[in-house]
């Protein structure tokens, strides 16, 4: 008999207890054989069964709720009374859960090297951010975002056209679904500027947001996208005709005001 | 002066938790990589972060769940390298190193390679549970979710390796 080493054993055996587990999910398809096997006999006496069991325990809810003396029984609420003020939490100011995580979906990522070009408040914001994802300090990138006890007077942070604002990506990581990567991801690829007639200078990443149609987007921007989406992400994000993805968007002034995909 | 992996008080030197944990990772990295000697690569990367760290690291209740997040957060930057690297060979014809795991049996083969075709969060929480052994709460701590979203991964996960896995079996009747 081969002998395994032990990872070869590890992985061996946790493909076998998966394959199990696998089958044992997707149920079997009906046998009409075995199921002509039962005896019709035993199916009469199983319904019959299942019919008196039914009955009894239908007649108590029936009959109401009380207690054995007939007085009526003291409903249990499904949320217990608070008793003291002490743990009492403000729901309306933004909780923002725990300050730090030890992991989080950026962890373990290199923190972006500057990039040259970007003014002095771009360039603070763009590394807090960063530095903030990457140690999986929700508190402080939610004060960059604009919200929590120091964050900025000025707008929030806009993460969906639906809103949300900054507490989406707090949802959104317990999801799952990886935010803090993601923000991480995009700070590293190459930025565009961007003017407004009537609103501050942006810069964005990455840089294909800017380009009004996908065959404008240069070939080295998007071999950068290929740092953050899938082939098939990007093919679809290519369906759309330009680059509607995640971005982030900073002011010239060093305000963080988008991290949104869509159009 | 004293090495890193002497230093707090309290806290395991690295060492002995890299002699603890160096194959379970291994394991963890070639369960989600076809490429074994990129999964040991990938394995050994980790453990020299945390190394670099473990002052901070070594002290945390459980260091092993951030070396794990850091090895499925570079399986899953590998995996997106390869797949670039994969088209740029492509493009010239040629054939790009698909090293498989050594040693396994082909139905041992066949259920991971259809893991790693799970989508990524359902392929992580997989090999988290059945290969590193975790529980759903451990999961969650790993990467950094919620139990209950780690339970769906797990089942959708299970679902869709039931059907795959029921039509290989059929075909290699």
């Amino acid at each position: 008999m081969k002998h395994l080493s032990p990872l070869e054993q590890i992985i061996e055996e946790a493909a076998r207890e998966l394959r199990q587990a696998a089958r044992h999910s997707v149920p079997p398809p009906i046998d009409d054989r075995a199921r002509s096997r039962i005896p019709s006999g035993w199916l009469v006496f199983a319904t019959a069964f299942a019919v008196v069991i039914l009955a009894m325990g239908l007649i108590p809810l029936l009959s109401g709720p009380g207690e054995p003396d007939g007085t009526l029984a003291e409903p249990t609420p499904s949320v217990p009374p608070v008793t003291t003020g002490i743990d009492v939490v403000d729901t309306t100011t933004t909780s923002i859960g725990s300050a730090v995580d030890d992991v989080c979906s950026a962890t373990g990522l290199a923190v972006p090297g500057d990039q040259e070009g970007l003014p002095e408040p771009v360039a603070q914001t763009r590394k807090a951010i960063a530095e903030a994802a990457v140690d999986c300090h929700i508190d402080a990138l939610g004060r960059l975002a604009g919200v929590g006890p120091n964050g900025r007077d000025g707008p929030e942070l806009v993460t969906s056209f639906g809103g949300g604002g900054f507490m989406n990506i707090v949802e959104w990581e317990d999801d799952g679904e990886e935010p803090l990567e993601l923000i991480v991801k995009l700070l590293d690829t190459p930025y565009a500027v961007q003017d407004y007639e009537e609103l501050p200078t942006h810069y964005y990443w990455p840089s294909a947001f800017v380009y009004d149609s996908w065959e404008e987007i240069p070939p080295a921007d998007l071999d950068a996208l290929r740092t953050v989406y899938t082939q098939e992400e990007l093919d679809q994000i290519a369906g759309f005709g330009s680059y509607a993805g995640w971005r982030i968007g900073i002011t010239e002034d060093g305000e963080w005001r988008f991290f949104v995909a869509g159009d | 002066m004293p090495s890193r992996d002497q230093g707090t008080p309290g806290v395991e030197s690295f060492e002995a938790f890299y002699r603890r944990e160096y194959t379970r990772m291994v394991a963890i990295a070639r369960a989600l990589l076809r490429n074994g000697a990129a999964a040991e690569d990938l394995a050994q990367e980790s453990f020299v972060t945390a190394h670099r760290h473990w002052d901070r690291i070594g002290a945390y209740d459980d260091p092993a769940a951030w070396v794990r997040r850091v090895l499925i957060n570079r399986a899953t930057s590998f995996q997106r390298r390869l797949g670039a690297e994969w088209r740029a060979v492509n493009r010239l014809g040629a054939r790009a190193d698909e090293t498989t795991v050594p040693d396994l049996t082909p139905q041992t083969t066949e259920v991971w390679e259809e893991v790693r075709r799970l989508p990524r969060r359902q392929a992580q929480a997989t090999v988290l549970h059945y290969v590193d052994q975790l529980s759903v709460e451990e999961i969650g701590a790993v990467m950094g979710c919620s139990s209950g979203a780690v339970k769906s991964h797990l089942h959708r996960a299970r679902n869709r390796l039931g059907e795959r896995l029921q039509d290989w079996d059929e075909e290699a009747r």
